[in-house]
């Protein structure tokens, strides 16, 4: 029987609206967290406009008394975990009178789409801490890993930012068993990765590619729902991240181990520099050393590295091995 | 007599992210005797409407997610509804459509096709991650009038111009129009690499390619 350190049985609300919503909803339930779930309801604009329709400007108004704007056929039943899924941002500012009505102890809100993100999302913030309520924006959703708060942390055991354990054969050079230790939440990553169950890992490139593919899938049974716009790449970011769980799995090089290396070659390098050579272009996979897809991935693998004590920001934004 | 469109209905079947509305609904208009084109009508009038609160810059109803789900179910109902699809006597042109080499984005493409194919044209799809020698081959061979080419990868799009590069080495291309689309593709990429024409959407495609063969829309 498993030992649970303060988090018995977690109860999650979920606020969401959409495919987006549905589709993580579905994978929470189908993979164990079914019983954990109390509530799913959606919440769209077009109810409050209907609960309103006197109103004018009903939008502009919503931000200075959200109490007022609460839905009114919301089934309060109360929760630890308030799961925020795809909301329009202009009903951002609900969630934390909404969250205080449910009893939430951490609201998790992630941005998938920038669209998604809150209108004021600082103020959401503001106004949840002011409650006593821990909230964590991670962007995209399989960002997260960990957080200071326990029943986020207990989601993120289960879902969040990839995690497999993967058996080669005995020559290495095909991938034989693929278990997952965490999924995305969009199930995205599970389904992806078992359709690399009996694909050749020794050609690198034929690999990644494989992987992309599988993880941009639009005809995947669970595919990432992630923005793709190129300015802000949280499809292909996502893409990243997946491709360096599976990665480490098999005891590959990850696109950490390629940026380590690369400083260690160079004994400082500029981080503008490095990104040139680990993102290089999108998509091109040619390049034997290009290791990740989208600029944020970089920045963020550069960020948990110098978090991590492995290497050293210099005040001229140059990196060198701690 | 073409019936009224319940377009919230439509729009809800269209988001269904595990798309078995789409499927029921399609088997059933089928069943109940609605033509096929009337069938694909009503879908498209829901996907405009998403599209619509995708583009709508004051209130933004939907998002990309939103986008992605409503196209892989209208791409699944036109694979249930197109074999019943009757042909026009005399097709209004050819066309060949296909999504470039290094992308495997199908939806977009596969909706195309159907638009041009529901107007009277005739369409060889030749799928997804094509390379620039099979277009060539394919438009030597099939003599078609336009040639549609789809990317919705930024890192894929440099492609299109290898493909309109390699029609002029191969003498192919004053016999064929080009015309480019999909996400990451824009009008200024499309005269950059001398298309004759950018589709916006597949509404946009389909006017262009009527155009091309002296058709207004």
């Amino acid at each position: 029987m498993p030992l649970f350190y303060g988090v018995p049985k977690m109860k999650i609300y979920i606020i969401y609206s959409g495919p987006f919503g549905e589709q993580i909803i579905n994978n929470l339930a189908s993979k164990g967290f079914g019983d954990k779930i109390v509530n799913a309801y959606e919440l769209r604009p077009e109810k409050i406009e209907e609960e309103h329709p006197s109103e004018k400007n009903i939008w502009s108004k919503v931000w200075e008394d959200p109490e007022k704007y609460l839905p009114k056929d919301l089934p309060v039943l109360k929760c630890d975990l308030l799961l925020v899924l795809g909301i329009h941002s202009k009903l951002g500012d609900l969630v934390p009178p909404l969250a205080e009505k449910l009893g939430a102890k951490a609201v998790l809100y992630p941005i998938d789409d920038r669209d998604m993100a809150p209108a004021a999302k600082k103020t959401v913030r503001d106004e949840l801490e002011a409650r006593g309520i821990y909230v964590a924006f991670p962007k995209p959703f399989c960002l997260l890993e960990k957080s200071k708060n326990k029943f986020i942390n207990e989601f993120a055991k289960s879902f969040g930012r990839p995690k497999f354990e993967i058996k080669l054969d005995e020559n290495k050079k095909v991938i034989k068993e693929v278990t997952i230790v965490r999924d995305s939440p969009s199930g995205s990553a599970s389904c992806a990765s078992r359709k690399l169950v009996n694909f050749p890992c020794e050609d690198k490139e034929a690999l990644v590619k494989k992987i992309f593919d599988e993880h941009h899938n639009e005809g995947a049974e669970n595919y990432c729902l992630a923005e793709m716009d190129p300015v802000c790449p949280l499809m292909q970011e996502a893409g990243d991240f997946f491709k360096d769980a599976v990665f480490e799995a098999c005891g590959f090089t990850t696109t950490k181990e390629a940026i380590l290396r690369k400083i260690r070659e160079f004994g400082e390098i500029d981080v503008e520099k490095l990104k040139e050579i680990i993102v290089d272009k999108p998509g091109n996979w040619n390049n034997p050393e290009k290791a990740c897809d989208a600029d944020r991935s970089f920045y963020l693998y550069i960020d948990e590295l110098v978090e991590a004590g492995k290497t050293v920001k210099t005040s001229d934004n140059k990196l060198k091995l701690a | 007599m073409q019936e009224k469109v319940d377009l919230k209905k439509i729009v809800g079947i269209l988001l269904d992210f595990k798309g078995t509305k789409i499927k029921d609904y399609c088997t059933e208009k089928l069943n109940q005797g609605v033509d096929p084109y009337d069938i694909f009508n009503a879908l498209s009038q829901g996907l405009d409407e998403i599209g619509k609160g995708y583009e709508n810059k004051e209130f933004k109803r939907y998002f990309t997610s939103d986008l992605m789900v409503s196209g892989g179910n209208m791409k699944k109902a036109v694979e249930i509804v197109r074999p019943r699809l009757k042909k026009q006597v005399k097709a209004k042109g050819k066309v060949i459509v296909g999504t470039v080499k290094g992308d495997v984005h199908d939806i977009g493409k596969a909706i195309f096709a159907i638009t041009l194919e529901s107007n009277g044209f005739d369409v060889i799809d030749l799928g997804v991650d094509v390379d620039k020698e099979l277009f060539i081959e394919k438009v030597r061979a099939a003599n078609p009038d336009i040639l549609g080419m789809s990317a919705l990868l930024t890192s894929t799009i440099y492609y299109m111009d290898e493909v309109v590069k390699d029609l002029k080495r191969k003498n192919l291309r004053e016999k064929v129009k080009v015309i480019i689309g999909g996400r990451a593709v824009t009008e200024g990429f499309a005269k950059k690499i001398e298309a004759d024409a950018y589709g916006k959407d597949t509404i946009d495609g389909l006017k262009k390619c009527l155009s091309f063969m002296g058709f207004q829309k």
